[in-house]
């Protein structure tokens, strides 16, 4: 048996001072690793950086039980699989959902839980996921037969020997249950609004018809009395029909889909203004429109919003000679405000919760005629696009209705 | 029933509206006799000379028809596919005048070959003006003896 000694003596120039020096070297690195050995074990240390290219760190249990609790606990279902398909990891919510127990997953193959045709679509995800998170819809196919709509997110983490793919699987059933609702209740309602339109006009036709004929047709046999109540009926049933048409207006908002897209503000404004000025031409309207405002939204819908603010400006201004009308938008911070201002007959703002309500109004009948309906018909359209709308006015010193859209408008610059 | 006498045929179930748009007719000096049938299934046994109308004459068409859209029994634009479909009628003038103003049935009613789509207005004074404007419109274009 060679001793350390001898071995040494072979080496040139060493001589004993430089061995025990050597020993005394090794002793200390071999205390420190027995004592990294001791923290390892005893769960002391939580990371581990190693060398490589991007300095890997490689964290132990402890550090991981943050994550382990969030992937238990959270509601979709958590899976770690080989490219191949074999189940390495999985959370018991996704357990839950295929309907087996959880130690029958692992080491399982993630293709018998997908429907066959299906299967492709998976292919594709773990391919596209090598460059960037991919989602796809799938149908899952659970231990009872029974097919569950579910999102796969997959996301790719690159490991060696090989890549390692991380699924989140969010059940669809719920969702989808709820919207098939949803479509059923929307065909509900406006078949209910088809028929009400329908039904309610039909009997006023012939409030109206009738109480015409006997004015122009048996005339003779009917007092002046007889004549203005007459009148008024028929008056009364024209007012009827147009609440009906505001009626099925307001439903039509929520019950048509909307198409988003940039639309020209200031055109549709103009288009406006120049419809009611041509109506009643014998009003002297000063209309100032601000060039070059656009917003994303649906045009009919805007349409509709921009309708009912000019035709109320326009209406409570009817009693001015001289009435003035802006449009325009005020950059406020991030968000663009639209305003309309009138300088007309105004309101008390003691009043202004009611005005968003549908049916509230605020001036007689007889001076500003109106259902009532348009503003609220307004906030629907304006909260349609995520946006805000807001009323302010004074008696005698007109109203300014300011609103938001989605924040995401913007005025093209001015050439 | 005077077969040889040129006629309208008017289908329409609300007894009321009957009344006016009979009477607004009469205000035009509407020249044609008006034939009514109460639901979508008597008037396609008046047209195809069936039910209580097999003794009819098919080939006595009407020179228009005004056609109101929810009728019992079959419905409007199924009286009108019926119409459309088939060669003797396919180029009768049809007028849908219905209570309805949504684009989805202007639209079926459009596609499915009507040649005037109108909305029965709750003001009468705007229903004799229909009424003049049909009657304008087959005198413009009369129907071929």
């Amino acid at each position: 048996m060679r001793t350390l000694a001898t071995h040494r003596r072979s080496k040139p120039g060493a001589g004993e001072p430089g061995l025990r020096a050597e020993i005394e070297a090794l002793r200390v690195e071999l205390a420190e690793a027995r004592e990294v050995l001791r923290a390892v074990r005893e769960g002391e240390v939580d990371a581990l950086v190693g060398p490589g290219p991007d300095g890997r760190v490689y964290t132990l249990r402890s550090a991981d039980h943050p994550y382990r609790v969030l992937i238990e606990s959270m509601n979709q279902g958590a899976v770690t699989s080989k490219a191949d398909g074999t189940i390495l990891y999985c959370n018991a919510r996704f357990a839950a959902m295929l309907k087996v127990p959880l130690q029958s997953l692992v080491g399982a193959s993630l293709h018998r839980f997908l429907e066959p045709r299906d299967l492709p679509l998976l292919e594709s995800l773990f391919a596209r996921a090598r460059k960037k998170s991919a989602t796809e819809e799938v149908g899952l196919h659970a231990a009872d037969k029974s097919e569950i709509p579910a999102l796969l997110s997959v996301n790719l983490l690159p490991g060696q020997p090989a890549d390692v793919f991380c699924l989140v699987v969010t059940d669809l059933t719920d969702q989808n249950i709820r919207n098939a609702e949803l479509t059923a209740a929307n065909r509900e309602l406006e078949a209910f609004c088809y028929s009400i339109s329908h039904d309610l006009r039909t009997p006023l036709r012939g409030i109206n018809g009738f109480s015409r004929l006997l004015l122009t047709d048996h005339a003779k046999g009917l007092d002046d009395q007889a004549k203005s109540y007459l009148t008024r009926v028929r008056a009364a049933t024209l007012r009827m029909s147009q609440l009906i048409d505001d009626l099925l207006g307001l439903s039509r908002v929520t019950r048509n889909g909307a198409r988003f897209r940039r639309v020209d503000l200031s055109a549709l404004a103009r288009s406006i203004a120049a419809e009611l000025s041509e109506k009643d031409l014998s009003r002297r309207v000063d209309v100032r429109i601000e060039p070059g405002l656009t917003a994303f939204g649906d045009e009919g819908l805007l349409r509709i919003a921009l309708t009912n603010l000019f035709s109320n400006a326009w209406k409570f201004t009817g009693k001015h000679p001289k009435a003035r009308i802006r449009f325009g938008v005020e950059g406020k911070g991030r968000e663009d405000v639209y305003f309309l201002k009138d300088d007309g007959a105004g309101f008390d703002m003691a009043y202004v919760g009611n005005l968003f309500r549908a049916f509230q109004r605020l001036h007689d009948e007889a001076d500003f005629p109106g259902t009532g309906i348009g503003l609220a018909t307004v906030q629907r359209i304006i909260h349609r696009h995520g946006g805000r709308v807001w009323i302010k006015g004074a008696v005698e010193k007109g109203a300014v209705v300011r609103f938001t859209l989605e924040g995401k408008s913007s005025k093209r610059p001015r050439s | 029933m005077n077969g040889t006498e040129k006629f309208v045929l008017y289908v329409e179930d609300n007894p009321d509206d009957i009344e006016l748009t009979a009477v607004s007719f009469e205000k035009c000096r509407f020249p044609y006799r008006m034939e009514v049938v109460h639901d979508g299934a008597e008037a396609l046994d008046f047209l195809f000379a069936s039910g209580k109308y097999k003794n009819r004459d098919k080939g006595d068409t009407p020179v228009l028809i005004i056609l109101d859209l929810n009728l019992p029994k079959v419905h409007g634009l199924e009286v009108l596919r019926r119409i459309r479909a088939t060669r003797w009628l396919k180029y009768v003038t049809v007028v849908v005048l219905t209570s309805s103003n949504e684009e989805r049935d202007r639209v079926d009613a459009e596609s499915l070959g009507a040649n005037l789509y109108m909305q029965k207005p709750v003001d009468f004074d705007e229903f004799a003006k229909i009424a003049e404007k049909i009657t304008g419109l087959l005198a413009a274009f009369p129907p071929r003896p």
